[in-house]
């Protein structure tokens, strides 16, 4: 995978929304962008043409927190998620930063929450800030087979962001039982070592992704939980004090995205923990 | 999160039914077979008959259920709705089906031996003991030494969640019958089926009625719906899923309506909650399915089983009773659909924690068993 590995500039999209001093997305975005050295562009989307002046004014603040890094400034006026959708496929970015807007339980049921909806129609990988912004040294990558584009972007164009940790754990959840009663099913207990021995699917898999990433020259560890798949990625990130989740999402098309559930929706309303999606 | 699963390692191949791959020479054996199973006239034979005896059996059943008056209301002592739900919990444990209990209630309720509260608690205990017996099975594999959580796992959830959204619709289904709103809910055609069924059927029971003592038509008609469910399994078609999108569900976490439907879907074809429970595993190829997906597709499982016992209704032709198993559906929908909308994820949670509880230990394992065998015997002695 060496040959992935390239050495152009990080580009890193960062959506800000809010008051430049609470902004999560800008804070954590900054983190990154010195961590990495990333060309960073700052979008700025307004409902109204009066509100750019307020808008170039902010935006100049926020670049503050960003020097002495290249940054560009950019306002769009229009829908906030349509816009930034719409940035994110015209530029080359490896990463875009958006901030999570907490609904209250009433409007959760029945709006789709922004960052979903940029996620939806996301060209590049998204990085969902949280209010606790920090450092990412502890990376939990949750594999699950589902999504192809994960491990190659993981160790291409995020191979910079991915080479800042100092741990990373392959998380991999199993969530089944047993169908009937006779079927013996000691992987549903096993732990990666034993899947790995044994080279089931499950252990096969975590080989594979072990030897993917072994280019990257990570502090790699590889864990197996058994139980519901969002509540053992929450429950392993609490434990583990991890700052980032990372997630492969299964791009669901037609009927599917009506039949299928998606975890990243219940991580992202459930978490606390900053979580890039893939 | 969790990959795709593959075909089961040699040594587990023989504890699966389905899950093989089809090879060629398995295609020359299916073009080998008589012309009949090729076009599936025996399936359709065995539905035939099944439906016959089925209701034959009801028949034989509503003629037999008024002489055991004295049996049911005197030795068993069945005078109240609470004892009727033991009652029914009981009769389906021994017999480890609940239609045929269900149906027996039916014509109880006809005969006049129970009131339509009764009968309503009867059926539900009748499903209450029918979910027993994915949890039986799963035991014997215990006492042969396989492991207890995977055994068992299948079973007791079966268990655990049609017990509690039962035991919940058992309230609302009696509210509904109290207010008599689905009184008005019949089917047109009830009149059409009772000339049809007097024509064929009248002529058999009478004539059994000349040579056998009442009492026995009741458990002879029994035995006849035990058989016909038998008959009807061997005419379900026995789905192959490898090939089909379907058989990618253990793959991914299916919305929980998705699984709800799938589940309702199933059992009415297959009428038995069991068959549509261990449809399950050829849709999960190693014997897995995702625990995020079972829940709500016993909820739909649990629905579309009364499907006999509206049938059975029907054909016992008694609105009353039609109206009671109607209430039942339409009970049990009411929770379930509450539950998936308002508070799955709670319920989830708390449901698979309460049966990892269970099987950690012997003890809690016992204890539990333990609970399902007194409460029902405890009601009946109420």
């Amino acid at each position: 995978m060496a040959e992935n590995l390239v050495e152009k500039p990080f580009e890193l999209l960062i959506a800000v929304k809010s008051m430049i001093q609470d902004d999560i997305a800008l804070r954590q975005g900054a983190l990154i962008a010195k961590a990495v050295q990333a060309r960073t562009t700052l979008l700025k989307v307004i409902s109204h043409q009066s509100q750019i002046a307020k808008a170039e004014q902010e935006l100049a603040q926020a670049e503050e927190l960003l020097a002495p890094l290249p940054v560009n400034r950019l306002i769009r006026v229009g829908i906030p998620p349509k816009e930034i959708i719409q940035e994110s496929k015209r530029g080359s970015y490896d990463l875009m930063v958006v901030g999570e807007s907490p609904l209250n339980l009433f409007m959760e049921a029945f709006l789709t929450h922004t960052v979903e909806r940029v996620i939806r129609g996301m060209a590049c990988p998204v990085l969902v800030a949280r209010p606790l912004s920090r450092p990412l040294h502890r990376i939990l990558l949750c594999e699950g087979g589902q999504s192809t584009s994960l491990l190659p972007t993981v160790t291409g164009p995020l191979a910079p962001l991915m080479r800042c940790a100092e741990k990373v754990m392959v998380l991999h959840v199993m969530s089944q039982i047993t169908a009937r009663p006779g079927i013996q099913g000691w992987e549903l207990r096993a732990t990666a070592e034993e899947l790995i021995d044994q080279q089931t699917p499950e252990g096969t898999r975590l080989i594979y992704v072990l030897e993917v990433l072994h280019p990257l020259n990570l502090d790699l560890d590889v864990k197996v939980r058994h139980g519901l798949v969002v509540e053992e990625i929450l429950a392993e990130a609490q434990t583990g004090d991890y700052d980032l989740i990372i997630v492969g999402h299964s791009m669901l098309r037609g009927l599917q995205r009506f039949l299928v559930d998606d975890p990243v929706h219940k991580l992202i309303i459930h978490g606390e923990h900053p979580i890039l999606v893939i | 999160m969790s990959s795709a699963p593959s075909d089961p390692p040699p040594e587990h191949a023989a504890e699966l039914k389905w899950g093989k791959t089809e090879t060629t020479a398995e295609m020359a054996e299916l073009q080998a077979r008589p012309r009949y199973q090729q076009l599936g006239l025996d399936k359709i034979g065995f539905f035939v008959v099944s439906l016959f005896l089925f209701i034959f059996a009801l028949s034989l059943m509503k003629q037999g259920a008024g002489t055991l008056a004295p049996l049911i209301q005197d030795l068993f002592r069945i005078d109240n709705a609470v004892n009727a739900l033991g009652f029914g919990w009981i009769f389906a444990y021994l017999i480890m089906s609940g239609s045929p209990v269900a149906a027996a209630a039916l014509t109880f309720l006809d005969a006049g031996i129970l009131d339509k509260y009764s009968t309503f608690c009867m059926i539900t205990g009748s499903r209450l003991g029918a979910s027993f017996i994915v949890l039986f099975i799963g035991f014997i594999y215990v006492m042969r030494g396989r492991n207890r959580v995977n055994s068992l796992g299948m079973g007791l959830l079966s268990l655990v969640v049609t017990g509690t959204t039962y035991l919940a619709a058992l309230g609302v289904g009696i509210l509904l019958l109290i207010n008599g709103s689905l009184d008005q809910v019949q089917l047109n055609s009830v009149a059409f089926l009772g000339s049809f069924m007097d024509l064929i059927f009248t002529p058999l029971v009478e004539f059994l009625l000349r040579i056998l003592p009442e009492w026995l038509l009741f458990f002879i008609g029994f035995g006849m719906i035990l058989v016909s469910f038998s008959l009807f399994d061997k005419a379900v078609p026995q789905m192959s899923l490898k090939e089909s999108q379907v058989g990618n569900l253990g793959q991914f976490v299916y919305r929980p309506w998705v699984m709800f439907g799938l589940g309702a879907t199933i059992t009415l074809i297959s009428m038995s909650v069991s068959v549509s429970l261990a449809i399950l595993v050829p849709l999960g190829q190693r014997g897995f399915v995702r625990r995020e997906n079972v829940i709500p597709y016993i909820m739909g499982a649990n629905v579309t089983t009364f499907i006999d016992t509206l049938l059975a209704a029907v054909l016992v032709n008694n609105h009353t009773g039609f109206t009671i198993v109607l209430a039942q559906m339409v009970s049990i929908t009411i929770v379930s659909l509450v539950v998936l909308l308002f508070g799955y994820e709670k319920y989830q949670r708390v449901t698979l924690d309460f049966i990892q509880k269970v099987l950690s230990s012997q003890l809690g394992l016992v204890v539990f068993m333990a609970l399902i065998l007194v409460v029902p015997l405890l009601l009946l002695l109420y």
